[in-house]
């Protein structure tokens, strides 16, 4: 296997094409759905002995040769070492989740999924709009590159707010429980120190309403437990499935169309 | 018989001369000092005089000699019926009762004699009053190595003599005296010389000229330094531990703030902690027999607890945003996170850009088209 291929902004990928890479937003992300180890290990080496190259030409102020592709140098560093990230995450058993799908909205443009902390279940999104400017404020808190996925859902509040003079929000609750085999996996993703926050991304299927008044719509759903993994300093951060269990349909989607998932194999 | 004739003419002769000469009537009056007078002035005069004022019923003048107390006597010279005559000024030697004396010889040789009583009975005014040490001090040492502490004593006086103040400390310090000046401002008296750290009052008397005494006093302690307190005070190179206080002070906040920042780096967590470590040294220092604490608490710690207290509710209040997406036309939608997130950085983001990177994916779920994801 020609591990070059890794390092590649191969926009023109398809699905088809290759098991390795799957075409996302123009970017190609890696998708090893290989998960034996020695695979997994062997490109891992490669990644890095390629990272060692590049850092030679950052050294130097010169471009990295890429293939039909104006990179700077840095640009493939960045690429690389969220490679190689990904890589050793999917050989500790933790496929990438890339979050795009929390932006996905019902046809009222209100989200699908709602993203909840590990020790509270309840989501809210609350707009205001005022001298200070529009201010959103989603609550848990998230990662802000999964909070900039309800920026769409955001300004649809705010528009509705400028419009009606009135703060709107909208909230929800997650009244299921998290099975003991899934908490024990969480346990083990906590100990291995890679993961920063965790989060449970739930599919809303009531739908929402928009309220002027923070109220909490019960539902239960059945969540995918992810969480966000540092690559480094200077590189952006990346999400990793820690486990799931009985997905609804919409969730096991936005599993199949935007997670390395050793259980989902597209 | 011719002899016998004689004698009985010149008897009859001494008779008629006798009955002819007219009996002297009249007497001295006291005007001033009037009959049972009290005097009450202050004379600052060490032999201070009363003017003494008389009148005479008499029709001749009168030599009349003045006695007072039956001790001292003068003489004065009355007119024939004088009213209000000065005659010399008595002259007060004590306070006391006096009883001044007229005897005036008539002319048939007889004495006749009149005479006032008056008490003397000095009201004197003033006080004293301890400049040094002050209400309600509390003295403290620089450590000298002794377990004792001299009280600077200090007097002002209100008094229009010299006074000898006697004072001591209540049960402590033997009595000392001190010849406090008259209308003294700030006078220096002998030390106390206490032993013993505790609270004291101590009190000065003075005797007024009429007997009577006057009493003054204020309380005062004597805290020592401990030993955290003689610490402080190497530290702080000052003759006060406050100093040294506030070094390890900062020094604590200091270490509190870095580690808070290299373990969270988020701005809001530094502040609370910040203002929790100061709460609780705040409380500790209440539990500590530390003398220097009311001090360090007073002037450094109340108003810095009020600083960060007033920072960490500004920053709750007003949370730093953690996101923001600018538009295009510049304005900007802000994504408050909570004060305790552990966010370090503001992420900025161009709508703009972030609607390029979006690529529009039909919802799998049969929704609306539109909905984008972003990179």
């Amino acid at each position: 296997m020609d591990t070059k291929i890794l390092f590649k902004p191969a926009l023109a990928v398809d699905d088809l094409e290759t098991d390795f890479f799957k075409k996302v937003m123009g970017k190609v992300v890696l998708v090893p759905q290989n998960q034996d180890h020695r695979w997994l290990a062997g490109n891992i080496r490669a990644v890095q002995r390629e990272i060692e190259v590049v850092e030679r030409y950052v050294e130097s102020g010169r471009h990295y040769p890429v293939e039909n592709v104006r990179e700077t140098s840095k640009e493939a560093l960045v690429r690389l070492n969220s490679v190689k990230k990904q890589l050793e995450m999917a050989d500790l058993g933790f496929p990438l989740v890339i979050p795009t799908f929390l932006s996905w909205t019902r046809s009222n443009k209100l989200p699908v999924f709602m993203t909840l902390s590990l020790s509270s279940y309840n989501f809210e999104i609350s707009v205001s709009t005022g001298l200070g400017g529009d201010r959103v404020r989603i609550r848990p808190d998230l990662h802000p590159l999964l909070a900039v996925q309800y920026y769409p859902v955001a300004e649809h509040l705010l528009e509705l707010s400028r419009s009606g003079s009135e703060n709107y929000s909208i909230s929800a609750s997650f009244a299921g429980s998290i099975p003991q085999a899934t908490k024990q996996r969480i346990e083990e993703a906590k100990k291995t120190g890679l993961f920063g926050e965790m989060y449970m991304i739930v599919e809303q299927k009531d739908p929402w309403k928009v309220q002027k008044k923070v109220r909490m719509e019960i539902m239960l759903g059945d969540p995918l437990i992810i969480g966000s993994v540092r690559v480094g300093k200077g590189f952006p951060d990346q999400f990793c499935l820690i486990d799931k269990f009985d997905l609804t349909g919409l969730e096991q989607v936005a599993l199949r169309s935007h997670a390395l998932d050793p259980f989902y194999p597209s | 018989m011719k002899r016998f004739r004689f004698i009985v003419l010149l008897a009859i002769i001494i008779l008629a001369l006798t009955s002819c000469i007219p009996g002297e009537m009249g007497t001295i009056l006291f005007t001033s000092p009037s009959f049972g007078q009290i005097i009450s002035d202050d004379f600052l005069e060490d032999s201070p005089t009363i003017p003494l004022v008389v009148s005479s019923t008499f029709q001749i003048d009168k030599a009349v000699q003045f006695s007072v107390n039956k001790q001292e006597s003068f003489s004065c010279l009355v007119k024939a019926n004088a009213i209000d005559q000065e005659c010399p000024p008595v002259t007060l030697t004590v306070p006391g009762e006096y009883t001044i004396t007229a005897e005036t010889i008539l002319l048939d040789g007889t004495i006749t004699t009149s005479e006032v009583q008056f008490s003397w009975i000095p009201q004197e005014t003033g006080t004293i009053l301890f400049i040094s040490p002050i209400l309600n001090e509390v003295i403290r040492d620089g450590y000298r190595g002794i377990p004792s502490q001299d009280i600077s004593v200090r007097m002002s006086s209100t008094f229009r003599r010299d006074k000898i103040v006697r004072y001591g400390v209540d049960g402590h310090a033997k009595d000392a005296f001190c010849l406090v000046k008259a209308n003294a401002i700030d006078q220096e008296c002998p030390p106390v010389t206490l032993t013993v750290p505790g609270e004291y009052t101590i009190t000065a008397s003075t005797e007024l000229i009429n007997g009577s005494f006057t009493t003054s006093g204020i309380t005062f302690s004597w805290q020592p330094y401990t030993k955290l307190d003689r610490v402080m005070l190497g530290l702080s190179y000052t003759s006060s531990p406050v100093g040294g206080y506030l070094m390890v002070l900062v020094f604590i906040v200091g270490v509190v703030t870095v580690l808070a920042w290299m373990i969270t780096g988020n701005q809001t967590i530094v502040v609370v902690s910040d203002a929790v470590v100061l709460a609780l040294i705040a409380l500790s220092l209440f539990f500590l027999p530390s003398n220097g604490q009311t001090i360090f608490v007073g002037c450094w710690l109340a108003p810095f607890l009020v600083v960060m207290i007033s920072v960490a509710i500004w920053m709750v209040r007003f949370p730093k945003p953690g996101l923001i997406v600018r538009r295009s036309d510049g304005t900007p939608v802000s994504f408050v996170f909570s004060p305790f997130s552990l966010r370090k950085n503001t992420l900025e983001i161009e709508a703009d850009q972030l609607n390029k990177e979006f690529v529009f994916q039909k919802n799998p779920d049969g929704g609306e088209d539109g909905h984008k994801n972003p990179v």
